[in-house]
């Protein structure tokens, strides 16, 4: 009855199952993969595994057809004068593009290299590496990171208040008893900042034992069908949280002993909060003032209360704002550190305290070269690429290497990028699919899929709501002729002289000529840190090979830990610091802003994740693009009516920056009055057939880079709550026809 | 927990091409198919990925916990569709 | 030799036949599910025309599914879909077989499905059944959902009783929209006049015929449930001892025995019944131009006996109508074909494809033309590749419209349909209800061609 089998070679091997995890998405789920003779048979969720106990979703599951993919590139593509590609082999490439970066280096020094990581890179632990070590060997000032069109506003808020970019508290969801959920939509994207399994359920579970779960959103999100929805203007996050302190301060209901216990400079709230009027606040936020004072006070009464947020409040023009204030309400409500509330994670490799002691992380260390935008983590953001590209100078950017990204349609003003990306000396594209990105680069270079190369959960282990540990080995051979990310960045490095390493004595290991890999260098973090087996002083701790060798995650506890405040700090004081001028500083930019509509673009558009797509990476995949994969605009009822826009009907959303035709309008209640929502990610071009196929419009034509336009500490693309106007193109479409 | 397809099923199996573990049935090339009077959601193989519920165009997948009421009957009704006929007719028997 | 111009093919009907073999023809980046997995089944451009003989689309979808069944009725969201890909034109207000003929579109098209459907009812064969007040259920289901070919159908259901003869699924439409509530008809799509037919209904007792036992009958699970949802009616059974359902019965049928039996117990109280009637055949229908009373034979003992009777539907079946210009299997009621390929006398019609329930009969559910379209479109595919099709002399797409327009003084497209939707939709708001049908053809086209 049940067709079990995708794979109907015969063969006499033996099958055999091996554990591992997905590299999609921040579930990290656990996985089993059935094998047999290099193909893979299946892929299924690992039951046994400690965080995700069974689940996994359909993009993870499918990503067997992604390594089996017949449009992926194989082997080293070279663009032609023409602009097609000819396969080279990897020495040709790799000596061509260090030659070519040598040319480039001797004219403009190696800090017009440019390196940009996609978010991919964060399920890859050697290419993580490599890449900030590339940047630190060069000194380069020209390292991108997809976070800067997404978060950066929590590195730069955790390096402020906790000492780290990279120590991040997370929502106790299994045992809270009021979750405030804001912009995230976790029953779709499955979490981020927050490694929970079963998201979904763990978030039932708030509700099943009594307690409560509150949606912000401009839509009636799946997650929000599932819970209390209160809807919310685009960015008016900091304004709700901002009015939330109000209440809770006025109204006395802060915990002030954890305040004096937990933190220092907590004097800046009420200094924050006293120009706050509740009636602005619900104005700006579309919420009354009676539904903000009565979450605050349910928040503060709650025996313990976790306040999460992600995309909805984190890539507008207040991100930082919003993530200070997200903190602060936590904090100022006794629950940073305690059960039920805001944690830190217990990563194996604690990967916090080793960025900490090699000094790679911080903020404003340095400014960018055009924009003055201070670095976050090391990092400059996106938007400023095209003008870093297009000023002369010392430190313009000449070439780039882009690392398992798709800029050309994920970032801002994404035409401007690929006009800029046109000047550049040389485009280096690590990719698995010829993209709108990888098209235009000089070269292509083919890397392994997270099926094929080894690999740990560098970036959700400190984040896991249940802390494990799981180090894999390739779970099949590489297909054709690719190689590991971590290995060209490698090679390309030696031909330019570097060893891709930032720590002391790196570059000097590599004229002796050892360079230690990423792997290596790994398993002395985990062998010497807090749950490693020191070299044997403690057997029962932990080592790669240790970890290679079980089949599966090892779990490490049962739930986030409590009380390890003093520990995880690496602020001077050990408490959490609340008091720096910038938050003076971008409270009173949030006071003096407008919140208005402009009458020329009366609507506001958020982005929008759907369950099958990830970002801009699976669309070529029939599982993940088959059954009425289109496009669609999700529009209020009224508006729709007041726009003329029936069901259906195609629409061209114009934006002061660009214009689209979205395929199709949806009409819904589950929109906010004012707001549209449109997936994005989709508008594709390239080798990807189907991606191609599917059609849609890219949301980036409509955003901007402009510098005003960001968050302005940190940096991060404002790509929510972009001011737009629709018309139906009905008639257009007709008349064409 | 698994998913359930319920009563408004007209068997478009834009659920089965959608589904990452293969466990909707039956399939249009079994042969129950064409006398199928709705489809099933095996609640052994169900990994609880939600895609079934998106793509449904008739809103007839529902997660267990999110069932309406009048339907918790289809829980036992998916689950027998892959039970012996003595096991599925024994705990129909029981139930009612 | 692969032609570079894109093939182009005719679907005669937009129900669901139709609708998913367009679905296919224009098939998705995500491929076509077969043979347990997504693949590719058409590799080449394709253009298609739908050709419909009413301005209105998507068939049972409107006319066929019950007006209370929103969820089902939001496949038409589907069709809608798959009318707005690039290479679909519908062309409606177009008869095959009337206003152009299969021998017409087999010169104009490379390739012809028909998936016309099954307009005609089978019929109980016994004397009265002309008698006014007799009917069949596809005419009762077709006027209370505003089709315009039945919509000047009267049905007085100012009578205490009304027997349905037959115990499908489409008897349990008929008897729930015939004990509903009036409020909760208001808020579905239910043609207007049927709803005021309905407000003076006088009905007390639905009498549903099963020629044999519980174990035989034809409804399903879901609209038994529903039956058991109506407020204020009893639900029982005669003609059979539902105990005695075989242990071996198929695992549906004993879960339907059960749910009658529990709701014959549950629902042994109301103002008006429903009453399941097994091993009992009509004989015959008895009245003075109308009907009053209708014989029934227990076939169990054959003893006989006259119910008394205003309302009797025949819900025994749809049956294909032929088509003039194509064989037809006038003991099935279908187009005769193999491997969804038409075939007189055992050959097949180079370029002639059928699907949907003019080729099985009227079996399945709606998603079972699914598969059913897929196939037909993979023998369409299939032929296409191995050079199999008529393609000298077809029209281009202008000039299939201009042979068509010759002929046919009114047609319209996609977008005269929508026109049409629009216009129910927003005069449905006005009344606070989801849809007002417009009911007759002379209003949509007037609307159509206005302006």
């Amino acid at each position: 009855m049940i067709a079990p089998i995708m794979n109907n070679k015969r063969s006499s091997s033996p099958r055999i199952d091996k554990k591992l995890f997905c590299g999609v998405c921040e579930s990290s789920c656990g996985l089993v993969a059935t094998i047999q003779d290099d193909d893979l048979i299946k892929l299924r969720p690992d039951p046994g595994h400690p965080n995700s106990k069974g689940f996994a979703c359909s993009k993870g599951l499918a990503f067997g057809a992604v390594r089996d993919d017949s449009d992926r590139v194989l082997q080293p593509l070279k663009r032609t004068d023409d602009g097609s590609f000819v396969a080279v082999s990897w020495e040709q490439a790799l000596d061509e593009i260090g030659e070519r970066l040598n040319a480039i280096i001797k004219v403009h020094g190696r800090e017009s290299i440019g390196l940009y990581q996609g978010n991919s890179v964060a399920w890859n632990f050697g290419a993580f590496l490599n890449l900030f070590g590339m940047a630190g060997a060069l000194k380069t000032k020209h390292l991108y990171s997809a976070a800067s069109i997404d978060i950066n506003g929590y590195w730069l808020v955790s390096q402020l208040l906790y000492g780290s970019n990279f120590l991040n508290p997370v929502p106790d969801i299994a045992r809270t008893d009021f979750m405030l959920c804001i912009g995230a939509n976790p029953a779709v994207s499955h979490g981020s900042m927050a490694n929970i399994g079963r998201f979904r359920d763990t978030m039932l579970g708030v509700t099943a034992r009594g307690g409560r779960v509150v949606v912000i959103d401009p839509r009636r999100s799946e997650t929000a069908e599932l819970f209390e929805h209160l809807p919310i203007r685009p960015n008016g996050d900091a304004w709700l949280l901002a009015a939330m302190l109000k209440v809770i301060f006025d109204e006395g209901l802060a915990d002030l002993g954890a305040l004096q216990r937990q933190t220092s400079g907590s004097e800046i709230i009420t200094d924050l909060l006293a120009p706050v009027s509740l009636a602005q606040a619900s104005d700006a936020a579309g919420i009354p003032v009676a539904d903000i004072q009565q979450l605050a006070r349910d928040f503060a009464a709650a025996p313990s209360a976790c306040a999460y947020g992600r995309c909805g409040m984190s890539i507008g023009p207040f991100a930082t704002l919003s993530k200070y204030l997200l903190d602060v309400l936590n904090i100022a409500t006794g629950n940073l550190d305690r059960e039920g509330g805001w944690c830190f994670a217990r990563p194996f490799i604690d990967l916090e305290a080793l960025m900490h002691q090699l000094k790679s992380t911080g903020y404003d260390r340095w400014r960018t070269r055009v924009d003055g935008f201070p670095e976050v983590a090391g990092t400059a953001p996106v938007v400023s690429i095209p003008r870093e590209i297009t000023t002369p100078g010392k430190g313009q950017l000449r070439a780039m290497m882009v690392i398992g990204a798709n800029p050309a349609t994920s970032s801002p003003a994404a035409g401007e990028l690929r006009d800029a990306f046109k000047q550049l000396d040389l485009l280096i594209s690590q990719d698995i699919y010829i993209t709108e990105t990888s098209r235009m680069a000089d070269y292509i270079l083919p890397p392994t899929t997270w099926l094929e190369r080894e690999g740990f959960p560098i970036f959700t282990q400190s984040h896991s709501g249940v802390p494990h540990a799981q180090w894999v080995g390739p779970t099949l051979k590489a297909r054709g002729d690719v190689r590991d990310d971590a290995w060209i960045m490698d090679e390309i490095s030696k031909r330019i002289g570097i060893v891709p390493a930032d720590f002391p004595g790196a570059q000097l290991l590599g004229k002796l000529g050892l360079r230690p890999s990423p792997s290596f260098l790994m398993d002395v973090g985990l062998r010497t840190g807090p749950e490693g087996d020191w070299f044997g002083l403690r057997p029962s701790g932990l080592s790669r090979k240790k970890l290679l060798n079980n089949n599966g995650a090892i779990k490490l506890a049962n739930g986030l830990p409590t009380g390890v405040l003093n520990k995880r700090m690496f602020t001077k004081d050990k408490k959490v610091n609340l008091d720096h001028a910038l938050f003076r500083t971008e409270m009173a930019r949030l006071l003096a802003s407008s919140f208005a509509q402009d009458e020329n673009y009366p609507l506001s558009l958020i982005s929008q994740r759907e369950l099958r797509s990830q970002n801009t990476w699976l669309h070529n995949i029939s599982k993940l693009v088959v059954a009425d994969r289109v496009q669609r605009l999700r529009i209020h009822p009224t508006d729709a009516a007041r726009y003329g826009i029936e069901e259906g009907d195609p629409v061209e959303i114009s934006s002061p920056y660009g214009q689209i035709r979205v395929p199709e309008a949806r009409i819904s209640d589950e929109m906010m009055p004012g707001s549209l929502a449109l997936p994005h990610g989709w508008g594709h071009e390239g080798g990807w057939q189907r991606a191609v196929a599917v059609g849609g419009a890219g949301y980036n034509q409509l955003t901007t880079n402009r510098a005003d336009s960001a968050d302005l500490p940190s940096g991060n693309a404002t790509v929510n709550g972009i001011s737009v106007r629709i018309r139906s193109l009905r008639d257009v479409v007709e008349m064409a026809s | 927990m698994s998913y359930v397809i319920t009563a408004p099923c007209v068997a478009d199996y834009s659920c089965v091409e959608v589904c990452p573990v293969d466990c909707i049935s039956p399939m249009p090339d079994d042969s129950g198919f064409d006398a199928a009077t709705q489809l099933y959601i095996n609640p052994v193989l169900c990994v609880d990925c939600d895609a079934c519920r998106e793509a449904c165009p008739v809103n007839a997948i529902f997660a267990e916990d999110q069932l309406p009421e009048k339907w918790l009957d289809y829980i036992g009704i998916n689950a027998a569709h892959f039970q012996s006929h003595t096991q599925a007719v024994a705990e129909l028997r029981h139930d009612k | 030799m692969i032609s570079e111009r894109p093939l182009r093919i005719a679907i005669v009907g937009s129900g669901p036949a139709g609708m998913y073999s367009a679905g296919h023809l224009l098939e998705g980046p995500g491929g076509t599910f077969i043979n347990g997995g997504l693949n590719q089944i058409v590799r080449r451009p394709v253009e298609v025309d739908v050709l419909e003989r009413l301005p209105t689309p998507w068939g049972l979808i409107r006319s066929g599914v019950a007006p209370d069944h929103p969820d089902k009725k939001r496949m038409a969201a589907i069709y809608d879909s798959i009318a707005r890909r690039q290479g679909f034109r519908f062309i409606g207000n177009v008869q095959v077989g009337r206003d152009v003929s299969p021998a017409d579109l087999s010169q104009w098209y490379d390739g012809v499905i028909y998936a016309v459907g099954a307009d005609d009812e089978r019929r109980l064969g016994i004397t009265g059944e002309d008698l006014r007040g007799s009917d069949s259920a596809r005419a009762f289901v077709s006027w209370y959902n505003g089709h315009p070919d039945f919509s000047d159908l009267q049905f007085d259901l100012r009578c205490e009783r009304a027997v349905l003869v037959g115990n499908g699924n489409v008897a349990m439409d008929v008897a729930r929209i015939l004990f509903s509530p009036i409020s909760t008809l208001h808020n579905t799509d239910i043609a207007s006049y049927a709803l005021d037919a309905l407000g003076k209904s006088q009905l007390k007792e639905i009498v549903i015929l099963g020629r044999r036992g519980p174990e035989h009958a034809a409804f399903n699970y879901p609209e038994l449930m529903e039956l058991g949802e109506l407020a204020d009616t009893a639900i029982s059974v005669e003609g059979t001892d539902l105990s005695l359902t075989p242990e071996n019965a198929d695992y549906e049928t004993q879960l339907k025995v059960a749910a009658l039996a529990k709701l014959c117990k549950e629902k042994s109280q109301g103002s008006r019944r429903i009453v399941f009637r097994f091993n009992a055949a009509p004989t015959a229908i008895v009245g003075e131009g109308q009907v009053a009373q209708i014989k029934v034979v227990d076939r169990r003992d054959q003893s006989e006996q006259a119910l008394n009777a205003g309302l009797v539907l025949a819900a025994i079946g749809y049956r294909g109508l032929a088509i003039d210009g194509l064989p037809f299997d006038d003991v099935r009621g279908v187009i005769p074909s193999r491997d969804s390929r038409i075939v007189d006398n055992g050959i097949a019609i180079a370029g002639a494809y059928v699907t949907g329930w003019i080729k099985r009969g009227p079996k399945g559910i709606i998603g079972s033309n699914k598969k059913c379209a897929r196939d037909a479109v993979a023998a369409v595919m299939a032929d296409a590749d191995s050079n199999l099709l008529p393609m000298e002399g077809t029209l281009s797409a202008a000039q299939v419209l201009e042979a068509i327009n010759a002929r046919v003084s009114v047609t319209l497209g996609f977008s005269g349909w929508q026109k049409i939707d629009r216009q129910e939709q927003s005069d449905g708001r006005a009344q606070g209800r989801p849809r007002l049908k417009m009911t007759t053809t002379g209003a949509m086209l007037g609307l159509v061609t206005a302006g």
